[in-house]
């Protein structure tokens, strides 16, 4: 299966779902993209270049070694690997993939979406999107 | 829909802008404990080591070194004599660089600092100064509140009259964080499910309020290093994101597997709240944000 036939299965899943896009943070590029209008694409292309500073920033990271320190978190866990961003009408959905730990695949829904069947749909689909890389 | 504080907020930044002619910023401050507030938070967002040439017109010059917020030298100083980061005691270095900080400060006319690469890479053992240390002995020596550049317009208060501002280390910058601001809600409200709580202004990582793990005697307790850093990386977030995803905002980091707590943090423009808590616990989160973003609520 392709990316894009990947992403798009994907979207035909989790509830609300209108934009998808595959994120590579080393670059800051989108690998793959699926969405319902032009404007999907402006939002992921400036996503993929931000999103990076969350998942690896110095800060983010400092935290993490907190937890770990507070043994709230073991040594080994591999930290922080989802963001949901909650702003405006939109749920912002990034998943770190375990296979490559720099792609990050986004999915955009609407707020009327259910949250957490959102975000269960989306883990189920990781797996299968990442295989397509 | 139009956000009338978005269309405020470009209208403000239209009005501002001018063209940049030269690398150098000026500093908006027109009084002295404006300045020096100015130069502390330049000091506390600088992360990577740079050389910053603060300069005025009349040619004084303070030139500091500075590496993950913290001061690792005092290259030049035309006002004053350089501590010695070697031959000092940390307290004199510290008062020293105090003093010089709020002598530049009480410079007539416009200030401006250039940020550039050090001449040469930081050594593993400049520990530097932090900023607390440095804010600590600030809020020891007062400065005036008297405007400094001439165009700008004054009050009718004579230079005698003016007051002397004595500034407290964790009230060296601002307004306070409004108490109905999407964030403080947030804070107040997440003390039913977080195990840790800070409320942090946006644009000055100084704590407003740590609770819980997060307190000072907590085990999650963020020192002043942490706070700047995750400041930068929210800061390098909002510039690349605007365009994308507006404030207010709530972002919810998760561990990849198992029940490792998470993070919530809500966003308003004006401060961020952070909340830690357990992963099953996401539900209250959300249903917090909702219940505070929620229109006509």
């Amino acid at each position: 299966m392709s990316l894009d036939s990947a992403l798009k299965t994907a979207m035909e899943t989790i509830p609300d779902c209108f934009a998808a896009g595959y994120i590579d943070m080393e670059t800051g590029m989108l690998l793959g993209l699926q969405g319902e209008d032009p404007e999907c694409e402006t939002a992921l292309e400036t996503l993929a270049v931000a999103v990076a500073s969350l998942f690896q920033g110095q800060g983010i990271r400092a935290f993490e070694d907190m937890l770990r320190k507070a043994g709230t978190v073991s040594d080994d866990a591999p930290g922080f690997g989802e963001i949901a961003i909650f702003a405006a009408d939109r749920l912002h959905v990034f998943l770190r993939t375990q296979a490559y730990p720099d792609h990050v695949v986004c999915y955009i829904c609407r707020d009327s979406a259910n949250a957490g069947l959102a975000l269960t749909k989306s883990h189920m689909s990781l797996r299968t999107v990442a295989a397509a890389v | 829909m139009i956000d009338t504080n978005i269309l405020d907020m470009l209208g403000d930044i239209s009005r501002r802008a001018t063209a940049r002619l030269s690398p150098a910023n000026t500093l908006s401050g027109t009084t002295a404990s404006e300045r020096r507030v100015e130069i502390l938070r330049t000091i506390r967002g600088t992360i990577l080591p740079r050389r910053l040439e603060f300069s005025s017109e009349n040619e004084d010059r303070l030139v500091l070194e500075v590496s993950s917020s913290r001061v690792t030298d005092v290259l030049e100083a035309t006002q004053g004599d350089a501590p010695g980061f070697d031959a000092d005691d940390r307290e004199q270095v510290t008062m020293r660089l105090a003093q010089l900080i709020s002598k530049f400060s009480e410079t007539i006319g416009p200030l401006e600092v250039l940020s550039l690469h050090p001449d040469k890479s930081p050594d593993a053992d400049d520990v530097g100064i932090t900023m607390s240390e440095i804010e600590t002995a600030c809020a020891e020596i007062a400065v005036s509140d008297t405007p400094l550049i001439e165009d700008t317009p004054t009050t009718a208060q004579s230079e005698d009259e003016a007051p002397t501002v004595i500034l407290e280390p964790q009230n060296l910058t601002t307004p306070p964080t409004s108490t109905k601001s999407v964030a403080h809600l947030f804070h107040k409200g997440a003390a039913a499910f977080a195990s840790g709580r800070v409320l942090v202004r946006k644009w000055n990582d100084t704590p407003v309020d740590m609770a819980g793990d997060c307190a000072p005697d907590g085990p999650l307790y963020p020192d002043a290093d942490v706070l700047a850093q995750f400041a930068s990386d929210l800061a390098a977030w909002d510039t690349d994101s605007a365009d994308a995803i507006s404030h207010p905002q709530l972002i919810v980091l998760r561990p990849s597997g198992g029940k490792a707590p998470g993070i919530a943090l809500c966003r308003d423009g004006e401060a961020t709240a952070a909340a830690i808590h357990e992963t099953r616990k996401l539900g209250a989160v959300v249903s917090l944000w909702k219940s505070l973003t929620r229109k006509g609520g």
